[in-house]
């Protein structure tokens, strides 16, 4: 029993930061129709800032935090502008593939920077422990999920309860009627885009703290965030937050519970949900929304 | 040259180079290259000159390198089917490669099969998966079936290297190969001609026609009698198929086979770059894709270790932004304006 | 249109006949007052580029060694510089297989040098075998590599399936009895994970768990987990430097210590104890292909410690275990050629089979046909070092007795560190 517990508390761990940066995701998916293949390696952009802040000018990563967002907002409003933005109205296949090639530089940029050998980003509480109800959470972990619930509510209030925000949904709608009522679209885009690449670099940031990482690791993450946004339907930030618990707890019960292997498994284990989910229900769990948006 | 060219009618087959400029199926002028006999004469010519290099003393390194160009036009032009004939762009299609692979490994180290007779099961096996995971996935449109696909590949890897007892983990499976570069030179150039006159075929029939009809408008197509799933499924079942059978042979060739090998990333990069390089959706566009991007890293690669990630990212978005056809699909614009400007007056609107 | 189409297929097809007419030059047949020419198809950028290249920089310290301080390799009664033709084979088996091919025919080469993992490794000598040339697989060490029957494949390393074998035995000494086992799915991790377990039986250790994870896994703790409760007095974890720092990591957090651990590689890359401190990494032990404080000698490169210094002139950092061992495989191939006197690749592989020599990397003594342990070409009488980690985060060897400069220490509770 006192196992499970821990079980499933690592698991909502898990899922917080895995909310986060599918919320990334959806966001920019839902906005822009734009699937970013670029989405881990954006992660770890953001990682590896936290790590340099930290190893270089002795930043803890929590101070460094607010600074790398707005880093990512700017990176992310670049990129919309330059290159994203230009492709976003053409054929999907068409930002799939400029986003794979944003990936792959990414991974070829951090692994000339950085090398291959894995970081972590050491802080003065790396080695403590938070206990609650005598379960135990690394204190960098506990960092993460705090950290995602604080900024997935910002989000959800910067999105709800601002001009910004409304026009953001408003564009998510309906294109051509945000155009008619005098929304730049074109601003849009790239305002939707910072704040995904804001929330993809903070959970980097978390991340790093938390656990080692290296060039490699972001297809992986994409491939997370795809099935959370897809399993929670797009742009319903509720489906994201529950999809990625459900993705989070499914991991850490498959690595506690089946022996020898069960690490292995996650992937295997998302995509066969997924496959499953959209067989039963073709719209994702929370429905809503058709699985056509891009198109 | 080919000013002045007569036009002789409407051939089904110019859509294909148009594909993403999505415009309607109809009149459109042809050049005089269109005389179907000069056509074939041509091709014809170009194979017997294929056919007969490895008997003017070519090396072995010379042979693997074409063999490696006819490899991916088979690769390139199968994908291309699923992706650029039907617009469901599969961005984990090297787990067809993987399972071919592992087909003939597994057949040969569990069953003791002789490696050539794995051969013609590769496919079926490529198939049979296409037919487990199209039916579900392909009833999702555009990017969803994309990174789906993603998804089945990263898993099928992951499945391959945890059922160790069956599939050698990461151990992998070493063929007892005998290294014949001629023999598979003849071997990849049989198949890249199939593949490619098979596109040609295809590219006329009428199930080709209803694949670009998905590709248009689904619903659309749905509505005119279109049977979208059935299209659609065939289309990812060749696609699969083809690469299956293409994986077994490149195993056997390389001796040795391991989940990062057969699975790797950079599979999926260099189709994708090589098929939107030469046009997607075109006829043509994928064998030339596949036979500049070769020749160019066999040239430009190789000694210099210079960081080929950056290189082909950077290439990649560079043909995204400036050449998104393709050099076909680029090509035949040039060609289809020019023609417009000349026939405009008997021919256009 | 469909004109333009087909005249781009024809040129392109032109450009191929082209490059294929040049590709039909014979290849340079060995030119007795040039430099003795060797390939080396090594991964520069990709996956394995961190190890590739410090295996490369063993080559080429080795090839720079000869020709500015020897004047050269003694073949018969001349003196002939060397040449290493480098590839980079981007971690790619399809490149890896295409350009092992291309040295052979048409550069004309016949001694190759390999890249770094097994895979590749493999992969070519698949090419090389029938073609009769011998690749010196300077970054291989798995027994698969070996167990082919290859004729012409020959490395110093130490075979993965022995790398836990000095540290258990010395553990087996101090009584333990119980050992848990966390490794990656990689080839030569899961080599070392049964080759350990076969160990542990011979020793009378039971092993009490065993968990395998995923290279890329970036959680671990379930597995951590599950081996904590069995709660082994040894855990070995084999995987590369990330499974190591995460798992000293998940340790940590979960306030779990066991009496001792040995990590494979982790421990001997000097990042790992910039990253982690040299308060988490105190006590951890690692089986190490080579060490500079090590009793090696040979004339040429002089003591192990005179290689570090070498190195470290030379790259300006501290070598890992495979710049010596890039270096060391080059220097078989030299002692093999001086002895034949010759370069006839039949004779240099005879004088490498019958090589018994002491060099800065310990002894090397190649395996030939019907050597008891299956394998061909592998340095299988090589034991294997092992170092621990003190308090500063230095190596000091601790195992084989004969070669230990300190006694093994149990780890320190989490809580007694910093």
């Amino acid at each position: 029993m006192g196992q499970l517990s821990q079980v499933v508390l690592d698991g909502i761990v898990l899922g917080g930061f895995y909310a986060l940066i599918a919320q990334g995701l959806s966001l920019v998916f839902g906005v822009m129709g734009v699937l970013n293949l670029a989405h881990g390696e954006c992660v770890l952009i953001g990682a590896y800032l936290a790590w340099t802040a930290q190893h270089y000018l002795g930043i803890d990563p929590l101070v460094a935090l607010p600074v790398i967002m707005v880093l990512g907002f700017g990176f992310g409003w670049v990129l919309c502008k330059t290159l994203v933005g230009r492709v976003v109205e053409r054929p999907p296949l068409m930002s799939l593939l400029l986003t794979f090639g944003i990936g792959a530089v990414a991974q070829g940029v951090l692994l000339r920077l950085f090398s291959s050998t894995p970081r972590v980003t050491t802080t003065s509480y790396s080695d403590d422990v938070v206990n609650v109800f005598g379960l135990t959470i690394p204190t960098p972990r506990a960092f993460m999920l705090l950290g995602a619930v604080v900024i997935l509510v910002l989000t959800w209030a910067l999105l709800n309860r601002t001009r910004v925000g409304r026009s953001i949904q408003a564009a998510a709608q309906n294109k051509a009627a945000a155009r008619v009522v005098g929304i730049d679209i074109g601003a849009v885009y790239a305002i939707a885009f910072g704040i995904g690449i804001a929330l993809v670099f903070a959970g980097g940031t978390l991340l790093g703290s938390a656990q080692g990482f290296y060039p490699f690791l972001g297809p992986l993450l994409t491939m997370k965030a795809f099935a959370i946004v897809v399993l929670g339907g797009v742009g319903r930030m509720t489906g994201t937050v529950l999809a990625a618990m459900v993705i989070g707890l499914i991991e850490t019960m498959l690595a506690s519970y089946v022996p020898s292997v069960g690490t292995g498994l996650g992937i295997a284990a998302a995509f066969i949900l997924v496959v499953l989910v959209l067989v039963v229900r073709p719209n994702g769990i929370s429905g809503g929304k058709q699985v056509t948006a891009g198109v | 040259m080919s000013s002045g060219t007569p036009t002789i009618g409407t051939a089904p087959h110019q859509k294909a180079a148009d594909r993403l400029s999505a415009a309607p199926a109809r009149g459109l002028a042809s050049s005089r290259f269109a005389d179907p006999r000069l056509r074939a004469g041509l091709f014809a010519a170009g194979l017997a000159a294929l056919l007969v290099t490895p008997a003017f003393g070519l090396n072995n390194s010379a042979l693997l390198l074409l063999s490696t160009v006819f490899m991916w036009i088979g690769l390139t032009s199968s994908w291309n089917i699923i992706s650029g004939f039907t617009g469901y762009v599969d961005f984990g299609h090297g787990v067809f490669f993987g399972i071919g692979g592992y087909t003939a490994g597994l057949l040969v180290t569990h069953v003791d099969m002789p490696f050539w007779y794995t051969v013609p099961l590769a496919p079926v096996a490529g198939l049979v998966f296409a037919l487990l995971v199209g039916y579900p996935l392909l009833r999702l449109r555009g990017v969803y079936f994309s990174i789906a696909m993603l998804g089945a590949f990263m898993a099928m890897r992951e499945l391959a290297l945890v059922f160790r007892d069956f599939t050698g983990g990461s151990g992998g499976i070493i063929f007892k190969a005998v290294i014949d570069r001629t023999l598979f030179y003849y071997v990849f150039l049989g198949i890249a001609v199939a593949v490619v006159l098979g596109t040609v075929w295809l590219r006329r029939s009428q199930l080709g026609s209803s694949m670009l009809a998905v590709r248009e408008n689904e619903i659309g197509a749905e509505a005119r009698g279109i049977n979208t799933t059935a299209v659609k499924l065939t289309a990812f079942c060749v696609s699969g198929a083809i690469t299956a059978l293409i994986g077994s042979l490149w195993a056997y060739q390389t001796a040795f086979i391991d989940p990062a090998i057969m699975f790797r990333d950079i599979l999926l990069i260099n189709l994708a770059l090589m098929v939107t390089l030469g046009g997607l959706g075109t006829v043509w566009g994928p064998a030339l894709g596949a036979t500049v991007f070769i020749l160019l890293r066999e040239t430009l690669w190789g000694t210099e270790g210079e960081d080929f990630l950056l290189f082909f990212g950077v290439a990649l978005i560079v043909v995204v932004l400036v050449l998104p056809k393709g050099i076909v699909g680029s090509l035949a614009d040039r060609a289809h304006l020019a023609r417009a400007r000349r026939a405009g007056k008997e021919d256009g609107r | 249109m469909w004109g333009r189409r087909a005249r781009g297929v024809v040129a392109a097809l032109a450009g191929l006949g082209l490059l294929a007419a040049g590709c039909a030059e014979p290849p340079a047949a060995d030119d007795p007052n040039g430099p003795i020419r060797i390939g080396a198809a090594v991964s520069d950028t990709g996956k394995y580029s961190i190890e590739g290249q410090a295996v490369k920089r063993g080559y080429q310290l080795w090839a720079d060694m000869v020709n500015n301080e020897l004047g050269g390799i003694q073949v018969g009664d001349r003196k002939r510089k060397v040449e290493i033709v480098y590839y980079d084979d981007q971690s790619d088996p399809e490149q890896a297989v295409r350009l092992t091919q291309r040295l052979i025919s048409e550069d004309g080469i016949d001694f190759i040098f390999g890249s770094y993992s097994s895979g590749l490794t493999i992969a070519a000598s698949a090419v090389t075998e029938p073609n009769k040339r011998i690749l010196f697989a300077g970054g291989a060490a798995a027994d698969t590599v070996f167990s082919q029957g290859s004729d012409y494949v020959f490395s110093p390393l130490t075979n993965t399936s022995r790398y836990t074998e000095s540290a258990l035995r010395e553990l087996a000494k101090r009584g333990v009895k119980t050992i848990g086992i966390l490794h990656t799915d990689e080839a030569p991790m899961v080599d070392i994970q049964e080759a350990t377990e076969k160990l542990a039986g011979e020793l009378g250790i039971q092993v009490v768990g065993t968990q395998r994870v995923p290279s890329d896994a970036n959680d671990i703790r379930g597995a951590v987990t599950q081996l904590r409760q069995a709660n082994p007095d040894v855990l070995v974890e084999a995987g590369h430097t990330l499974m190591g720092v995460l798992t000293v990591q998940t340790m940590r957090s979960m306030d779990w210590a066991p009496r001792y651990v040995v990590m494979i590689q982790a421990p001997t890359e000097h990042s790992f104890v910039e990253q982690l401190g040299p308060a988490a990494t105190e006590g951890i032990m690692a089986p190490t292909q080579w060490h500079a404080s090590a009793q090696f000698a040979d004339e040429y490169f002089g003591t192990a410690a005179d290689y570090r210094r070498r190195y470290v002139e030379r790259y300006g950092e501290e070598p890992s275990y495979m710049p010596p061992s890039g270096s060391a495989v080059a220097l078989s191939l030299q002692l093999a050629i001086e002895k034949a006197g010759s370069v006839d690749v039949e004779k240099v592989r005879k004088a490498l089979l019958e090589l018994d020599v002491d060099t800065f990397y310990g002894h090397i003594d190649y395996s030939g046909e019907g050597h008891p342990s299956g394998l061909k070409g592998a340095n299988v009488n090589r034991p294997m070092l092992t170092i621990q980690l003190n308090a500063k985060g230095e190596q000091v060897v601790v195992a084989p007795e004969e070669n230990a400069s300190a006694e093994i220490v149990p780890m320190k509770p989490w809580s007694q560190r910093r």
